[in-house]
Formats: C-alpha cells, sequence, structure tokens
C-alpha cells in the first residue's frame, strides 16, 4: 500500500472487493475553500443503509459520490460558484438530496436500473444553474423534484426506459429559466411551476 | 578506527535469553548530539509485562529503536532536530506507543500487532513521514497523527486476521499546512461474523492542496474528511 502512493499527489484507491455487503455506512466531508475535490465511493458490495454528506463552501469545488445497495442517503450541500455535484446509483439506492446556492451550479442525478420509492430532489438558488435528474431502467415510483430560484437556471427529468408511476415536479422562480420533462411509459406526473418572465416549459409524455 | 567514531555513540540495550517472563523493565536513554543511535528491545521470555522505554535524543541524524514483545509495555521517544528515525515495533495487548519529533525529515515508523493498542505520533516541521501499522486482530487500537508543516505524510493502516476481527479500531489524522497527505485504510480479511464492524476513521487538514483518503471494508464504519484551504482532495471508499 504505501508504496504505490509514496511521491503520488491525488491517488484513488479501488474498493476492497469483499465478497459481502457492505451496510450501515457513514461518510461525512466537509470542505471549505476553492477547487477542492470530494469522491465518495461505496459500491464495494451491495451494502444497505450507507449514507454520505458532503459540504463544499467556496467556488469550482466538486463532488462525485457513487452508490449501490439499498436504503442508502446521499446529500450534498455546496455554496459557491461553478461547483459541480454528480451523485450516481445503483439498484435499489435510496433518497438523494443536493443543495447548491451560487452561480453557475451544476447537478447531475443518475439513477440506473430500477430503484423504486425514491425521493431524488435537487434545489438550487442563484444564476445559471443546471439541473440533471436521468434514471436509466425500470425506476418506478419515485419522486423527482428540480426546486430553482434566479434565472436562466435550467432544469431537466428525464425518466423514459422502463419508467412509471413516476411524479416529477418543477419549480421555478424568476427569470429566463427553462424547464424540460420527459415521461415514458404509464400513470406518470409532471408538473411545472414557474413564476417570472421569459421562462419556457416542456413536457413531453 | 578511533577518529571515526568521534561524535558517534550507539546504545544498545538488551533483556537477554531469559526463558521465564520478565515484568516491569525500565529502559531509559538520553542521547545528545548527532549521528547517534539507540536501540531497545524488551522481548525475552513469554509473558513480559509493564516494560518502559524512553529515548530522548536532540540533535540531527539520531536514530532510535524499541522493540517490545509482550503485553502493557509502553514506548517513548523524543527526537528533537532534522533526519532523525524512530522505529517502534510491539506485538502484545495493551500496548502504547508515543513518538514525538520536532524538525524536517524525520521518519517514524510504527507497529502494533494485538488487542487495545494504542500509537501517537506528532511530528512538526516539513517533509516527515509517519507510518503506522496496527495489525493483528486491532480489537479497540486507537491511532492519532499529529503533523504541522509542510510535504508531511502520514499512512495509517489497521487491518485485522483471524475470527471477528478488527472491532472498533479508531484512527485520527491531523495536519496542518500545504501538501499534505494522509492515508487511512481499515480493512480485514477474517472469517468472523460480522467481520470489521465499528471502525472510525476522522481526518483533519488545514492548509492548501492537501490529500485525504480513506479506505473502508464491511460494516458499521465510518469516515469523515474536514479540509480547509483550497485545492484539497478527498477521496472514501468503502
Amino acid at each position: 500500500m504505501k508504496k504505490v502512493f509514496l511521491g503520488a499527489v491525488s491517488a484513488f484507491v479501488l474498493s476492497t472487493g469483499a465478497a459481502f455487503a457492505q451496510s450501515n455506512n457513514d461518510v461525512d466531508i466537509v470542505q471549505n475553500g476553492a477547487n477542492n475535490n470530494a469522491e465518495v465511493d461505496q459500491t464495494a458490495a451491495w451494502g444497505s443503509n450507507n449514507e454520505t454528506d458532503v459540504t463544499q463552501n467556496g467556488a469550482g469545488n466538486d463532488a462525485f459520490v457513487e452508490q449501490r445497495g439499498g436504503n442508502g442517503d446521499i446529500n450534498v450541500e455546496q455554496n459557491g460558484t461553478r461547483n459541480l455535484a454528480e451523485v450516481v446509483q445503483s439498484p435499489f439506492a435510496g433518497d438523494v438530496d443536493i443543495r447548491q446556492s451560487g452561480t453557475r451550479n451544476r447537478a447531475d442525478v443518475d439513477d440506473f436500473g430500477g430503484g423504486s420509492g425514491e425521493d431524488l430532489d435537487v434545489r438550487q438558488s442563484g444564476r445559471g444553474n443546471d439541473a440533471y435528474i436521468r434514471t436509466l431502467g425500470g425506476a418506478n415510483d419515485n419522486d423527482f423534484l428540480i426546486d430553482q430560484n434566479g434565472t436562466r437556471n435550467e432544469a431537466r427529468i428525464n425518466a423514459e426506459l422502463g419508467a412509471s408511476g413516476n411524479d416529477a415536479r418543477v419549480t421555478q422562480n424568476g427569470r429566463n429559466n427553462y424547464a424540460n420533462v420527459n415521461q415514458a411509459n404509464s400513470n406518470n406526473s409532471a408538473s411545472v411551476l414557474q413564476n417570472g418572465t421569459g421562462n419556457m416549459a416542456n413536457v413531453n409524455q | 578506527m578511533k577518529k571515526t567514531l568521534l561524535g558517534v555513540a550507539s546504545i544498545l540495550v538488551m533483556s537477554t535469553g531469559a526463558a521465564f517472563a520478565q515484568s516491569n523493565n525500565d529502559a531509559d536513554i538520553v542521547q545528545n548530539g548527532v549521528n547517534n543511535q539507540a536501540e531497545t528491545f524488551q522481548q525475552q521470555g513469554r509473558g513480559s509485562t509493564d516494560g518502559d522505554i524512553d529515548i530522548t535524543q536532540s540533535g540531527a541524524r539520531n536514530r532510535a529503536v524499541a522493540d517490545q514483545r509482550g503485553g502493557e509495555h509502553d514506548a517513548d521517544i523524543e527526537q528533537n532536530g532534522a533526519s532523525n528515525f524512530a522505529q517502534t515495533s510491539q506485538t502484545g495487548l495493551d500496548a502504547d506507543i508515543d513518538v514525538e519529533q520536532s524538525g524536517s525529515r524525520n521518519i517514524s515508523e510504527s507497529s502494533q500487532s494485538s488487542n487495545f493498542v494504542d500509537a501517537r505520533v506528532r511530528q512538526s516541521g516539513n517533509r516527515n513521514y509517519s507510518n503506522l501499522d496496527q495489525n493483528g486482530r486491532s480489537n479497540s487500537s486507537d491511532a492519532l497523527v499529529i503533523q504541522r508543516g509542510a510535504g508531511n505524510r502520514s499512512f495509517v493502516e489497521q487491518t485485522s486476521i483471524g475470527t471477528n476481527a478488527s472491532r472498533g479500531a479508531s484512527a485520527r489524522v491531523e495536519q496542518n499546512g500545504t501538501r499534505n497527505e494522509s492515508y487511512v485504510t481499515q480493512y480485514g480479511t477474517t472469517t468472523g461474523s460480522p467481520p470489521v464492524t465499528n471502525n472510525e476513521a476522522r481526518v483533519v487538514q488545514n492548509g492548501n492542496a492537501n490529500v485525504a483518503m480513506i479506505d473502508q471494508g464491511n460494516y458499521d464504519n465510518s469516515a469523515s474528511i474536514l479540509q480547509n484551504g483550497t485545492g484539497n482532495t478527498a477521496t472514501i471508499n468503502q
């Protein structure tokens, strides 16, 4: 181990490859300052009840969280400019809550492979923010929420592949905002609420 | 021959050849100057307990070795100056290591291979290096590393081998300065059930361009990283 990292500036260790599930693990990262990078990998086996909290205050911070298993929670909070939050969930994962304040922040949530009963929420305040929630494959009975306050914000929710019974909501307060919701299959609901001028909403079902 | 040894002192303390248990031994070494060496061994006899080793070295390029086998041993090493080297190893229960180094380019290598052990390493100055291994079953092991300065590196590895291994290991690392690196690994290869639980790793870094990594396996683990500064990297794998 140690020899591998001698002299290394930044490194990434592969997960331990345990043959059993890894559960009830907690991660807490707080970074204050600029250009910081946080990376969390909870995928070593399909554990459950894992929880990750990442808080970043400053500019140009990146947070990347990947989680696999059930009932896991991911919370990311970023305050500042040009921050990026990227969350990837695999089957049976849990709730995601991303909160960003500032300008030109971006939040991406990718949900793979058929979770249900999940809440995937992105809340952004400021200007030029971008939020994208996407499900790929069999996500049913989930709630998606994007809430944006400010100008020139963009919200996209895409739940098309084998997704049914999902509830997508977009709320935007401000000017020149854009909302796009794409849903396929049955029993889905989409609601977009926009308060302000020059906003555009687009829903495809 | 005599001239080459000027300024060089070497002290070797061994408790030799006893087949029975040895207890309550104390070794106390103070060396002032450069290029000094102190080697201490408290290791003969099964069931030796309560040994104490104290080594204090002031100056540069000193070397201290403390090797203890048996339970409830203490090893304290203090080195002031640059390019010092401290090596401590303990194989018994309830053993304590305390290493303090001030200066630059100091190296501390510590290993403990039993349960209920404590290790504390404090280094101030630049480009210091600490490697701390707590192996064995590692039940209730505590590791604390504090480094102040720039370009310091800390490695803490708490691993477990055996049945019901590695419960409740705790690692704390605090680094103040720039370009410091901290790596904490807590994992095990064990046949117990549940294996490797309740480990805790906490890293605090104040400064810029620091790197923190925590790697944990299995159940009920907790990892936290706090970084204040710019250009820092935090990575946690569970």
